[in-house]
């Protein structure tokens, strides 16, 4: 449980709404209402942390199209579906637009704070991965343009020779422009830069993590 | 003065009569050549030469001059007797024949008496003198002498002559239709001249009276009787022979106008008199007004001869009416209709038979297209006659009703269609429109036609063209697509079933579930050491907000379902059951379902809202129509019933299905109960709300014989004053 966390709320019946709301804010939930998908648009800031419930059928943005654009956005929120009734296709195509869960209004309470405990954790998750990517693509950036592309032909395993007849360049420059990156970088191995390197999306991560 | 002899001049005038009688009789014969003319004529010859015999007798020198005299005068009365009886027999066709040829042979017998008996004649032994007498002022001589036994031949010649004319008259009084009296006045008064002349003959023959043989007298009588009669029939019968002609010869020029030939085929003597058209009709081609027989028939088409020609002979009708072809070596083939008349005698036999014929090849060439385009249309074609029955079809139409050829013709056309024969009687000379019934082959299955009739003229009286099409193949078509429709309105039906139990669940979820919410929500509230109490009464507040809004939400759809109310009218039930039978035929068809109406006439009009009585009827059908498929197909059978109870009308509809569970019998109305797997249990509900909006009574029971029964008690409208 996380007091940072906000679980917002967006369901056109108000009647549920606030029924809902008040339960979860009995349970320990800090608590957002939206009666419309383009109010929580509206009202969300960016950075927050937490998941939605929202549900599927709502006059205007349905569920559905609130979740697309959400998934657009550069930090989505987990989102958790509710239904009146289990609707078998809508719940298929949540779940494959990327929903964390799919529950009827009237899920068993365990079931609900499951569903928005496992969103809440993956929010976590989430945004701490955004947050190594956010480090790793900052130290990058100080580098020179010669030294990104020595770094590039590095990161394809290619020895120094190579990379100097590559850039057309002596193979002594090559050397000093890689002191120059590791130690802007501030790695001190070939293997540590490859996981930076990995960590800000440059290359695709080592199969061995 | 010279002294008149009487004797000279009476008997001299009854001569010349006799002789001018015979002479202008004579004349007749030759143009008329008629037997009774000649045998007047014989007569009055006789008479005449009798009347100058006597004179001469009376006047006789010598007794042997008298007995001379005397033998040949039997000669002339022998002429007189044969004339006579020739003339009876003509006279009176009723005579008997051998009481005539006794008589003629008695007098022949008394002819060879009189020459060969050995007496001076038939009269006298012997004449032995001569007695002067006086008669009307003047000498005569009468004879003496011995009797001739053998004179009691001519006498009971005489005899048998007088009882031939009494019986021939009496026989021709009897049977002859009119101028009986005549036959009995002109009989007897021949009769007794006849009987005259013989009582004087012997009183002369026995010397009774001194008077001399005067027998010319009475037999003149008997010639003027008879010539009277003669020129009668003479008469009538030339008035008969003109107006024949005149007759004849009209009925010719009718004939010659209508191209009618004439003929008389004589059976007596197998003649065959022929006009020239007739001739030429029948092939014949001699000129000879008198054609062969033979030849008549020889032109008669083989397959047709015997037919006629036993008609003709043997006919028992007076008239005939008769069709025949007739071959001709050059022309190919024409056909004659022939009435004819056979004329018979007074015992019935066939004398002659009179016919007119005339061509009827055209018609019969035009009826011979007429089968052969029957025969070779698509479709199948019957004729029906006036009587209702066939009287042609073609190979399709026997095919269609699974008939042998030929199988069909002579039968009633109610035998094989489902309809009234007046059916057939109202269509007018229009083309009537087309219409299907129910037709049965002639194994007995039906299907269904439909039927186009024409009305054709002929000479055979009305008829009807009826073109026949198989529908059944169409029909089973129209219920297979029927059958979708219904299927598809079914699956309609549950899928806004479907929908609007959907929406009902989805709009209750809402409040159903902000209840449940708020009330896990109080649960965890409660469970503090100090519930937040104005919280709690928010959170019930809501709960009883949320379950108005689910009663809300349920109301609605009610209302939804309900429909409108009903708009009630004077309903006639007999029309409705008809209407109701019409739009389930097909699919009680489709299942081999009888479908039986009974509703009696008279019955009064009852309130309802026609279309949903319509519907709650259909409605019970068609749950019948189910419960039938369960039983064997020849016991299936739905009948809708009208009647009047004691309590108002009563609509029924009964089925021989398996019937309802007595379990079943008190809940069969309700809501959601059905006994079916697919029933949703609602149309029975609904058939009872409808009913029973409409003031009436719905009851569901099982007929005595098995199979369920609704009753729908409805109120009679009351008719405006």
């Amino acid at each position: 449980m996380s007091t940072a966390a906000i679980v917002h709320l967006v369901d056109d019946d108000a009647a549920f709404v606030r029924a809902l709301s008040r339960l979860l804010r009995a349970s320990g939930y800090e608590v957002v209402t939206h009666a419309s998908a383009a109010a929580f648009l509206t009202a969300r800031r960016a950075g927050d942390c937490g998941c939605i419930l929202l549900d599927l059928h709502m006059p205007g943005i349905d569920g559905l199209g609130l979740q697309r654009e959400l998934a657009a956005s550069p930090d989505p929120l987990p989102v958790v579906f509710m239904s009146g009734s289990a609707d078998v296709p809508s719940a298929v195509r949540a779940m494959h637009g990327g929903a964390d869960d799919f529950l009827t209004k009237r899920a068993d309470l365990g079931e609900i704070v499951r569903a928005i405990e496992h969103a809440l954790a993956r929010d976590r998750d989430q945004r701490a991965g955004r947050e190594r990517q956010r480090v790793a693509t900052q130290r990058f950036a100080g580098l020179t343009q010669r030294e990104r592309e020595v770094l590039a032909a590095l990161l394809r395993g290619l020895p120094n020779k190579l990379i100097a007849a590559e850039l057309g360049i002596h193979e002594r420059t090559v050397k000093l422009h890689r002191t120059g990156l590791t130690g802007k970088l501030g790695v001190r191995s070939t293997a540590e830069l490859a996981r930076l390197a990995a960590e800000a999306g440059l290359v695709e991560p080592p199969a061995t993590g | 003065m010279p002294r008149i002899d009487l004797v000279v001049v009476v008997w001299s005038m009854v001569s010349a009569a006799g002789m001018t009688l015979a002479a202008v009789h004579l004349m007749a014969w030759m143009s008329e050549r008629r037997r009774a003319g000649l045998a007047f004529v014989a007569l009055s010859i006789s008479v005449a030469a009798v009347a100058l015999i006597e004179l001469q007798l009376m006047r006789a020198p010598s007794p042997e001059a008298y007995a001379t005299t005397l033998r040949w005068a039997h000669l002339v009365v022998l002429g007189l007797v044969l004339s006579v009886v020739a003339l009876v027999r003509v006279l009176f066709p009723e005579q008997r024949n051998w009481l005539g040829l006794l008589a003629a042979g008695a007098r022949i017998a008394a002819v060879a008496a009189n020459f060969f008996s050995g007496g001076a004649n038939l009269n006298f032994a012997s004449v032995t003198g001569l007695r002067e007498v006086t008669l009307f002022g003047s000498t005569i001589v009468v004879p003496l002498g011995v009797r001739n036994p053998w004179v009691v031949l001519g006498e009971a010649a005489t005899v048998l002559l007088f009882f031939y004319i009494v019986d021939a008259a009496w026989s021709h009084a009897r049977s002859a239709k009119h101028g009986r009296m005549r036959a009995v006045v002109l009989g007897g008064v021949v009769a007794s001249f006849v009987g005259g002349a013989q009582v004087l003959a012997i009183a002369v023959n026995h010397g009774v009276f001194p008077i001399p043989y005067m027998i010319s007298l009475p037999y003149l009588g008997v010639a003027a009787v008879m010539a009277w009669q003669l020129s009668r029939d003479m008469v009538k019968s030339t008035r008969l022979a003109r107006e024949l002609r005149e007759s004849e010869r009209r009925a010719e020029l009718a004939a010659r106008g209508a191209r009618a030939g004439l003929w008389l085929w004589q059976l007596g003597e197998n003649r065959m008199w022929a006009d020239a058209i007739a001739r030429d009709l029948h092939g014949v081609a001699s000129d000879d007004v008198r054609g062969e027989l033979e030849q008549f028939f020889a032109g008669i088409d083989p397959a047709d001869r015997e037919r006629v020609r036993a008609l003709f002979q043997h006919g028992t009708e007076i008239e005939f009416e008769v069709e025949y072809g007739i071959v001709l070596p050059a022309d190919g083939r024409r056909w004659l209709r022939t009435r004819g008349i056979i004329e018979r005698d007074a015992a019935g036999r066939a004398i002659a038979v009179r016919g007119g014929s005339i061509d009827v090849s055209d018609r019969h060439e035009a009826e011979d297209r007429f089968r052969s385009v029957v025969a070779a249309a698509p479709t199948a074609l019957l004729v029906i006659g006036p009587d209702n029955a066939i009287t042609l079809a073609n190979q399709r139409a026997e095919e269609m009703f699974g008939a042998a050829a030929g199988q069909l013709l002579g039968r009633r056309i109610a035998t094989l269609f489902d309809i009234d024969e007046a059916i057939a009687d109202q269509h007018g000379p229009a083309a009537a429109p087309m219409h299907e019934v129910r037709a049965r082959r002639l194994a007995g299955d039906e299907f269904s036609v439909e039927v186009g009739l024409r009305e054709l003229t002929s000479h055979g009286g009305r008829q009807l063209l009826a073109s026949l099409i198989d529908v059944t193949a169409r029909l089973e078509h129209e219920r297979e697509m029927q059958r979708l429709r219904e299927q598809f309105a079914n699956a309609s039906r549950l899928s806004l079933a479907g929908q609007l139990a959907s929406t009902l669940a989805h709009e209750l979820n809402q409040p159903l579930a902000a209840i449940l919410r708020n009330a896990e929500t109080a649960g965890i509230l409660l469970e503090q050491p100090e519930p937040d109490l104005a919280e709690l009464d928010a959170i019930l507040d809501d709960i009883r907000s949320d379950d108005r809004r689910a009663g809300e939400i349920i109301e609605h759809m009610r209302s939804l379902l309900r429909g409108r109310g009903p708009v009630l009218s004077p309903v006639e039930l007999p029309a409705m059951l008809r209407r109701v039978a019409a739009v389930v035929r097909h699919d009680a068809e489709l299942r081999g379902v009888k479908l039986g109406v009974e509703a009696p006439g008279g019955l009064p009009t009852v309130v309802a809202d026609p279309v949903q009585l319509q519907q709650v009827l259909l409605n019970l059908v068609y749950n019948s129509l189910h419960a039938l498929e369960v039983v064997a197909p020849a016991s299936r059978s739905i009948g809708l019933h009208a009647r009047v109870v004691p309590d108002g009308i009563e609509v029924a509809v009964s089925d021989t299905g398996t019937g309802i569970e007595a379990t079943a019998l008190p809940r069969i109305f309700d809501p959601f109960f059905s006994t079916r797997a697919d029933g949703m249990g609602m149309g029975l509900a609904i058939c009872r709300s409808l009913v029973d909006a409409m003031g009436g009574r719905i009851e569901a029971g099982n007929a005595m014989g098995g199979g369920a029964v609704f009753r729908i008690l409805l109120m009679p409208a009351v008719e405006a004053p």
